[in-house]
């Protein structure tokens, strides 16, 4: 990161879209380009501060490897018509989505 | 009719217990007020076609004179990100548009479980991605004091339903100020508490480890009733806190206050983007704490300037892995009906988190939020609690900042902090301004809500009322 602002390249965005599975239309691409690139110029403000001792906090609850027993919690079970209730495509007990390997 | 308006929750308890009306009264008239004002204010999303059968039901059940339910009869709207089993739950987003959970969200299933009637479902910015509304998919809502203006965000139609007499409480969620601001906007008091302290099981997660689910009541002590039943351990929820729940609204009145209460001012705040009739009713509401007898001390928060950039770091990261769920194949519909915020932050989460930035970015970001924490952390050595302002401007106009999307990041310069820090914080009515509310917001350390409550109670007795 460094502290001249940033200016992403539309192939750049194109990329992070793939990445991020979203379908972007032509016209959205340049709006998204110079907003994003605005958006990451100003949070580079973060280089303006010296980190090099401090550890990274990923979570402020103080917690430590919350655990519990491997068994089923019935609370959290869904019947089979209840968890496909509002799939959009479904056979059977099955949800149905596309196909990931193709025959070639 | 009942004004439900002006009405608490504590006011329709003794009124249902006196028998001066029923429960279905209570329902029929927030339904009424509903009908007159949602068609204008758009604070609702879904009605519970449900309510009044249920409201019947509680009729006949039980008397609530005998029961031990604290919330026994209140009507409630839940912010639309709070699953509710057989009731549409959308988060404001055309991808949920005909989402319907199969579950019910802990914090709902404990509001039931106190009795409380769901009226509906509240608008809000889409994903609660925002701070004014206006990034619904399904259109913004208006504040009631002046409906070309925005209510605030994320939370937006919770506190509209509330302050416009469609409810006696609602849920919210606030992870950088979105129950906060939309509380100051609308003359409510809006809770965030502590991260952790209110489980956020079956609540649609938008950055996991900032989320604080919590409320907007009418005054104070509505709000520490509710915090009593929503907060609390959950084994569906490990980030959940295990110590227990007081009796918040049971603990109000505490005598040693406010004898040795120290209020810290935060140095940092003091920047000349906020509005000077803000600044002096933070004045006023800092004479009325010195005048209860507090000890006023200016502290430093020095990494504070830090807290936006941190943030929108840190926040679309997570966003963009919660919103990978959103895939149209087991529920919802595709990731094309994204709207351009929601776009606009998975495509930056997306970026910082990916190979080549994410030390950059990402992980630099942990390590300022270890500093801001720290900053909290000390300014509590030499403090009870911080009273801050919660809005740099008055309520804004809609469209004034809806096409810039870093104007309207930088609403959350006052309250963003406190979610990277993880403590809990109360904004409270404090004024007006040409008919325009103004709110205040006390903060204390981590799981110290029932001394923010006292705090925030004394200031409310003797601030007075507040004309609008």
């Amino acid at each position: 990161m460094s502290n001249t602002p940033t200016r992403l390249t539309k192939d750049k965005v194109l990329n992070v879209a793939k990445l991020a599975n979203l379908t972007l239309k032509n016209t959205e691409i340049e709006k998204l380009t110079g907003e994003l690139s605005l958006i990451l110029s100003y949070v580079g403000k973060l280089n303006e501060l010296d980190t090099s001792d401090v550890t990274p906090t990923n979570q402020i609850t103080g917690l430590i490897n919350v655990t519990r027993e491997d068994t089923v919690r019935e609370e959290t079970v869904l019947p089979p018509k209840d968890a496909l209730a509002n799939a959009p495509h479904k056979k059977g007990d099955f949800f149905e989505v596309e196909a990931v390997f193709t025959n070639d | 009719m009942i004004d439900v308006q002006k009405l608490t929750i504590r006011q329709a308890t003794d009124a249902l217990k006196a028998k001066e009306f029923s429960v279905r009264d209570l329902v029929a008239a927030c339904l009424s007020n509903v009908e007159a004002r949602n068609p204008s204010l758009n604070a609702i999303l879904t009605v519970n076609k449900d309510a009044l059968a249920q409201a019947e039901q509680l009729d006949r059940s039980m008397s609530p004179a005998l029961g031990s339910k604290l919330l026994f009869g209140i009507p409630i709207v839940l912010k639309d990100i709070f699953s509710t089993k057989g009731l549409r739950t959308t988060a404001a987003s055309k991808v949920l548009e005909n989402y319907i959970p199969p579950y019910d969200a802990t914090a709902v299933r404990k509001l039931k479980e106190a009795g409380a009637i769901i009226l509906g479902k509240a608008n809000m910015d889409a994903w609660a991605h925002g701070s004014s509304g206006e990034n619904s998919d399904f259109g913004p809502t208006k504040n009631p004091y002046d409906e070309e203006r925005t209510p605030g965000g994320s939370s937006s139609g919770s506190a509209v339903a509330l302050s416009s007499g469609m409810s006696l409480a609602s849920t919210g969620t606030d992870t950088g100020g979105s129950i906060r601001l939309p509380a100051a906007f609308t003359h409510t008091v809006g809770i965030k508490p502590t991260y952790g302290r209110v489980s956020r099981y079956g609540i649609i997660a938008m950055g996991s480890s900032f989320d604080s689910i919590g409320h907007f009541t009418k005054d104070v002590y509505d709000s520490a009733l509710m915090l009593s039943v929503t907060a609390g351990h959950d084994k569906l929820d490990a980030t959940t806190a295990t110590s227990k729940v007081p009796a918040y609204h049971a603990l109000l009145n505490n005598p040693k206050l406010p004898k040795k209460l120290t209020i810290g001012i935060v140095k940092e705040f003091s920047q000349p983007g906020t509005d000077p009739k803000i600044n002096a009713i933070t004045q006023k509401a800092i004479k009325t704490m010195k005048n209860v007898g507090a000890e006023i001390v200016e502290i430093s928060l020095p990494h504070v300037e830090y807290a936006i950039a941190t943030y929108y770091i840190l926040i679309p990261a997570e966003v963009s892995s919660n919103l990978g769920r959103m895939t149209g194949t087991r529920f919802g519909y595709p990731r094309d009906r994204f709207g351009n915020e929601a776009k606009r932050r998975i495509m930056i989460g997306t970026y910082t988190l990916s190979a080549g930035y994410y030390d950059a970015y990402y992980n630099k970001a942990l390590k300022v939020r270890t500093l801001i924490k720290q900053d909290f952390d000390k300014a509590f050595e030499q403090v009870d609690a911080l009273l801050c302002p919660v809005s740099p401007t008055l309520p804004f106009k809609l469209g004034e900042k809806a096409n810039d999307p870093l104007a309207m990041y930088l609403s959350d310069i006052f309250v963003a902090p406190m979610n990277l820090a993880g403590v809990p914080a109360l904004s409270v009515p404090a004024g007006s301004v040409d008919g325009l509310p103004v709110g205040i917001q006390f903060v204390t350390k981590q799981f110290n809500e029932e001394l923010l409550y006292q705090i925030g109670y004394q200031f409310e007795q003797a601030r007075g009322a507040i004309t609008l």
